[in-house]
Formats: structure tokens, C-alpha cells, sequence
């Protein structure tokens, strides 16, 4: 399955297959996951509140590479941690809330490849690496008790990022991503006055 | 020769038969019929006579002794001996058949509905606004007070919103009553026939009745409703829009 396809059997039937060799992407199934990427982006934005960021191909691109590769190695177990740092590249561009958002697109999976990995050894460099990625993409990386490491300051600074962050954090109940203030005040804002109902358990962290 | 009496005989006319309903229930009555002749016996001699035997039609009234002698009341000397008859008891002889029912009068006048202002406090669990106000606040909600909400639009460009905790956006709150909204601060009058009302305009209870306070209704399909999500919020503005 080529990565175009990947993508999107990923969004649509949440089911993917990889390929059982690692091979170069082309040009063109580059070229042609950036044009389900935007498809899926124009999709995606109708459930964003206000206005979505704009639609960044690079980081979209990066993360759909990303996740693809870390599907074949959490399949190929043959691989090591050389081809674990040679595949999965960190992003090296600027981070903006586009790049959040774009990158969001299918690192929002993280969180079930994380799972799908708990059969692997905590100690697993793939795990670790994983896990790295999530702390460093917290807007995608709620729900799995990963503290955030960076990037909070720019979700927190675009307020349609912002409320998203925040549906995300009372979805998946994940009170450790309230310890920061903006973050936590949006959370009791959200609830309002129907916090015992939204969230019967929630409990104010100390900041 | 001494009459040792028993208990008191009674001899009726036949056609007054029916009479004999108002002591039915009395215990130990036989009857039977000779010709045109009703006999009634069984009744005690000793103490006073029940009322109701006493207005009996009787034609003769006779006090009958241990060897079936007849005697009248007033006499010393028999006139008669008792015939062997084929005896009934009352209840046996007087079959009960159920009175045939008679058309039951048709109602004609036809009840209004009202609504009166409630007594008490209600959850409210609708909300009727704009569908602009509805977009606004859908725009930057948070996704879990739009979860539990469902919404249906109409041509007026006015929506209605149901569940629980409403949207916190100016409208009409209504009060669910059997799939009949109710606006909030009112109830039928008389109170407690909302589910009368519902099975008379909603038997299949399929789609829900909204009331204003004068009690006139309409209906809106329970396929109305769709599940609130800005997507969904913001494609159906794009609807009204387009026509």
C-alpha cells in the first residue's frame, strides 16, 4: 500500500496496511498524499471551531510520513534502532499553529499506535521514540498520560487550537495537560457551570 | 288434631313471574309452576315475613303442615293438599341475562387544549432560537456541550434544540411531556392529561408536538433531528443560505 492509499484507509476505515519492505517514496505518491492530505484538511475544518489554521502540505506531509514508518516498524520488528533514527525524522522546520494542525492530521494516531505498542517492551526504542514524539506534539498526544514539552505557548495562542486541545483533554479526561494556566482556565471555562455533569471526577490540579 | 305448621305457601298468578326478582336472593325460596298457577314456598312461618315477600301479587296465601296439608291463614281446616311439583330454587329458576347495551350517546363537543400558567419549577429540555444564534455560539462551543444536543431546522430559518444542559443562547424553552414540548412556565390545564393529549394527536409517539401558550401545536419529524456538531451546524446555515 503506497502512502496516498495509507492515508486514506487510515481516516476512512481507521485499518491500514504497509509495505514489508522499506522502500523510497516517489515524487508522485509524494505529490498525490498532499492532495488527499488537503482533501482531508477541507474536511476536517468543518469540525474546527472558529477558524482553523491554514492548511500546512509540509508538516501534513511529515506526519503522514512519520506515522506510516512507524507502522512498519512497529510491524517489521527486524529493524533496529538505526533505521528507527534514520526513519523517523523530527520535524526541522518552524513550528506555527499551521504546522500543529497540518502535522495533527494524522498524528492524531499517535495515541492509538502508542497502544497498539504496549505488546512491546518499555524500554523499546520505538516506544521511547514514539513517546518522545508525543511529548514534543502535545495537541496530538492527549489522553496517554504524556507530559507536554513543548508547543503549549502556540496551541494556546490560537483560540480555534485552543478549544480543540481542550475537547480533547475533557474527552480523554486527561487532567495532567490542565497544569498550565491558560490551558486549565479554558478546561473550566468549557465546563462552566455543569462541570459535576460534564465531568463528574474533575479535580483542579495544583498549580 | 293439631296442625303442626311449618312454613307458609304462597300461590301466584304465572305471568307474575317476574316478580318474584325482588326476593331472589332470599335463602331457602323454591317455586314451581302448575298450570297457571305460580307456587312459592320455603317461606319461614315462624317470625315476621321479609318485606319484600310480603308485597308480593299473591292470589292465596296458605300455612302448610308437616303431612303437606294446606291451610289458610285464617282457617283451622285444610282446604288442599300440597301437589308433588317439580321445585326450583329461585336463584336456579330465575336465570340472571345482562341488561343489552344501548347505543352509547355519542360526544360531540369537542375538548380544547390549554395550557395554564405551572405551579411548580420544570427542567427544561428544548430550546427554540435562531439559527444565526445557534451558528454563533456552535462556532467556538465547546464540543461537550454540543455532544449531548440534537437540533432540527426549519425553513423560518428557526431551530430547535433538545437535550441536556442547553446551549446558553436567548429563546423559547419548552418542557418535554410525553414527546409534547411544552413552553416552559406552563402545563395543561387540567394538569396530568398530557398523556391523553399525546395519545389522542401522537399515538405512535414518533414525533414530537411543540405548543405554544395557546395551545395551538405542530408537529416535527423525530427525523428532523440531527445530531449537533459545527459541522453539521455549519452546513446546514449553508443550506439556509443557498435555499
Amino acid at each position: 500500500m503506497n502512502l496516498s492509499a495509507f492515508i486514506t484507509h487510515l481516516v476512512r476505515e481507521g485499518q491500514v496496511t504497509v509495505a514489508s519492505n522499506i522502500h523510497l517514496f516517489s515524487p508522485q505518491e509524494l505529490q498525490n498524499t498532499i492532495v488527499v492530505l488537503q482533501e482531508y484538511y477541507d474536511n476536517d475544518i468543518q469540525d474546527m471551531p472558529g477558524t482553523a489554521p491554514a492548511f500546512d502540505s509540509n508538516a501534513a506531509l511529515w506526519a503522514a510520513r512519520y506515522i506510516y514508518r512507524a507502522v512498519q516498524l512497529a510491524m517489521l520488528r527486524q529493524l533496529g534502532e538505526e533505521e528507527i533514527t534514520t526513519l523517523l525524522l523530527p520535524y526541522d522546520q518552524p513550528v506555527t499553529a499551521a504546522t500543529i494542525y497540518g502535522a495533527d492530521l494524522c498524528l492524531r494516531y499517535l495515541p492509538d499506535l502508542l497502544s497498539l505498542s504496549k505488546g512491546l517492551s518499555p524500554e523499546d526504542p520505538l516506544v521511547k521514540h514514539l513517546q518522545e514524539t508525543a511529548k514534543q506534539w502535545p495537541f496530538s498526544s492527549t489522553g496517554i498520560n504524556i507530559p507536554a514539552t513543548q508547543g503549549i505557548d502556540i496551541i494556546v495562542s490560537n483560540p480555534s487550537l485552543l478549544q480543540t486541545y481542550v475537547d480533547r483533554i475533557i474527552a480523554t479526561r486527561d487532567t495532567g495537560r490542565c497544569n498550565v494556566q491558560p490551558v486549565l482556565a479554558a478546561v473550566k471555562a468549557s465546563l462552566g457551570n455543569y462541570a459535576e455533569v460534564l465531568w463528574p471526577d474533575f479535580k483542579l490540579p495544583e498549580l | 288434631m293439631t296442625r303442626n305448621i311449618k312454613e307458609i305457601v304462597m300461590q301466584l298468578p304465572a305471568d307474575k313471574y317476574a316478580t318474584l326478582g325482588a326476593v331472589r336472593c332470599l335463602p331457602g325460596l323454591l317455586a314451581a309452576v302448575d298450570d297457571d298457577v305460580l307456587w312459592l314456598r320455603g317461606i319461614p312461618f315462624t317470625g315476621k315475613p321479609d318485606p319484600e315477600i310480603r308485597r308480593l301479587p299473591a292470589t292465596h296465601t296458605f300455612l302448610l303442615d308437616e303431612t303437606n296439608l294446606l291451610f289458610p291463614t285464617d282457617s283451622l281446616t285444610p282446604v288442599a293438599t300440597l301437589k308433588s311439583l317439580h321445585w326450583k330454587s329461585l336463584p336456579e329458576l330465575l336465570q340472571i341475562v345482562l341488561p343489552v347495551s344501548a347505543m352509547p350517546a355519542e360526544i360531540t363537543a369537542k375538548y380544547q387544549v390549554q395550557l395554564a400558567p405551572a405551579e411548580k419549577q420544570q427542567t427544561t429540555h428544548a430550546l427554540l432560537t435562531t439559527l444565526t444564534a445557534w451558528c454563533n455560539y456552535a462556532e467556538t462551543a465547546p464540543l461537550i456541550r454540543l455532544q449531548p444536543l440534537t437540533f432540527a431546522a426549519s425553513d423560518k430559518n428557526e431551530v430547535l434544540i433538545m437535550g441536556q444542559p442547553l446551549p446558553p443562547i436567548p429563546g423559547k424553552e419548552y418542557v418535554l411531556q410525553h414527546k409534547l414540548l411544552l413552553p416552559a412556565g406552563y402545563e395543561f390545564n387540567p394538569a396530568g392529561i398530557a398523556f391523553l393529549v399525546a395519545a389522542k394527536l401522537n399515538p405512535q409517539q414518533e414525533d414530537y408536538l411543540i405548543f405554544d401558550a395557546t395551545g395551538t401545536w405542530e408537529c416535527i419529524p423525530a427525523t428532523a433531528f440531527v445530531k449537533a456538531g459545527r459541522s453539521a451546524i455549519r452546513l446546514t446555515k449553508r443550506e439556509r443560505e443557498n435555499g
